[in-house]
């Protein structure tokens, strides 16, 4: 199982705070590119 | 004086309690946590059953298509699970096979993990239909209901059946994938999830027969608890006994060749041969045994049904498949 890494300090707090963000960012930004790429196959599909 | 003194001792320990909590808010969960409440590893399962049943199924599907279809899949069936930590976070704080998830160990709030349980479902549903078709993508929403609603909160607290009829929705992922790919169903997915659903009962017997503590402990109703420990083994036998053969019909209905007869007749009888062993020498080292063998042998019978139709496609087995 996963274990806990609480942080120990301020800086290490904000810098698990930033990794999150990252991924949150990362998350919302591949989600568009696959809804994109989605929209593209579809219409090549139904054009072809 | 000494009752004032006990109380602020008791005012002390719950001012640094909720310290805690409140620093574990602001700390707040890490990636990692949220990908632990996904249970990567039932979600390995699903994405490997899915793709087979999308592999078999007759038809083309663009290759990008087919792999955010498998995707959507692993998601759902992640989100699943995080509904089912949400809800289970009270047994799962007992169990010392599950202590260490992000909720009893205090990484993630129940809230948040239920908030993100239901937006992956419902972001999962929306992809598998806008990639595959809607019939797929309703396949999709009803094992994430049957598994995060009818087994978590109904059956798991209250029956000793809870893994025989919630085995539903771990055996429906290759249904998912063949009408991601076909746009319908016919008797080849539903043999396919015949074959998960008798194998999950025996499979998770195994695993309560040496883990009973763990479930007396949590007071949920599984088999050995309710029944004894004789008579699971009893009914892990009776499972076996229907499974083994029922494997073996993937290749008499001509989906495959008799080689995969032959590997499936073979994995059925050792199924067999373990679960007997299990009855007649109770142990947990048996029970043990036997729950590793049956993560194999599920592994293997899909394997089998991959390569046995890539080698007749190439031509390697097309005698094979003449005989039967």
């Amino acid at each position: 199982m996963t274990e806990r890494r609480d942080p120990k300090t301020a800086d290490e707090m904000v810098k698990m705070r930033r990794g999150r963000n990252f991924a949150i960012v990362g998350l919302i930004a591949g989600l568009a590119v696959l809804f994109f790429v989605l929209t593209i196959v579809r219409m090549g599909a139904a054009t072809s | 004086m000494a009752r004032i003194l006990t109380w602020l001792e008791k005012m002390t320990i719950s001012s640094n309690q909720n310290m805690n909590e409140t620093t574990d808010v602001l700390y707040g969960p890490s990636v990692a946590d949220f990908w632990q409440l996904l249970k990567p590893r039932v979600m390995s399962l699903v994405i490997f059953t899915g793709f087979v049943g999308m592999f078999l199924a007759p038809g083309q599907m663009h290759p990008l298509l087919f792999a955010i279809s498998i995707f959507a899949i692993a998601a759902g069936a992640g989100a699943s699970g995080a509904i089912n930590q949400w809800y289970d976070r009270d047994i799962d704080a007992v169990m010392k096979r599950t202590s260490g998830r992000p909720i009893p160990s205090g990484a993630v709030v129940p809230a948040e993990a239920l908030s993100f349980g239901l937006v992956v479902s419902a972001l999962s549903v929306l992809l598998l239909g806008l990639a595959a078709n809607w019939l797929a993508a309703g396949l999709l929403a009803f094992t994430i209901f049957f598994y995060g609603v009818v087994y978590t909160i109904w059956l798991k607290r209250s029956t000793p059946q809870n893994i025989v009829i919630g085995g539903a929705a771990g055996a429906l992922p290759p249904v998912i994938g063949w009408a991601a790919v076909t746009g319908g169903l016919s008797i080849e997915p539903l043999i396919l999830f015949a074959i998960i659903f008798m194998w999950t009962p025996p499979h998770f017997w195994a695993l309560a027969l040496f883990r009973n503590e763990d479930y007396i402990a949590a007071d949920v109703p599984m088999m050995p608890v309710v029944c004894g420990e004789a008579e699971t083994r009893r009914q892990i036998v009776i499972y076996a006994l229907i499974l083994a053969p029922l494997a073996v019909v993937p290749a008499l209905i001509g989906m495959t060749s008799l080689a995969y007869a032959v590997l499936s007749t073979a994995l059925g009888v050792n199924f067999v041969r373990l679960s007997v062993s299990l009855l007649r020498r109770p142990s947990d080292d048996i029970a043990k045994r036997l729950f590793a063998f049956s993560i194999l042998y599920l592994f293997l019978i899909f394997l089998g049904l991959i390569i046995d139709r890539f080698l007749v496609e190439m031509g390697m087995l097309s005698g094979l498949v003449a005989v039967l």
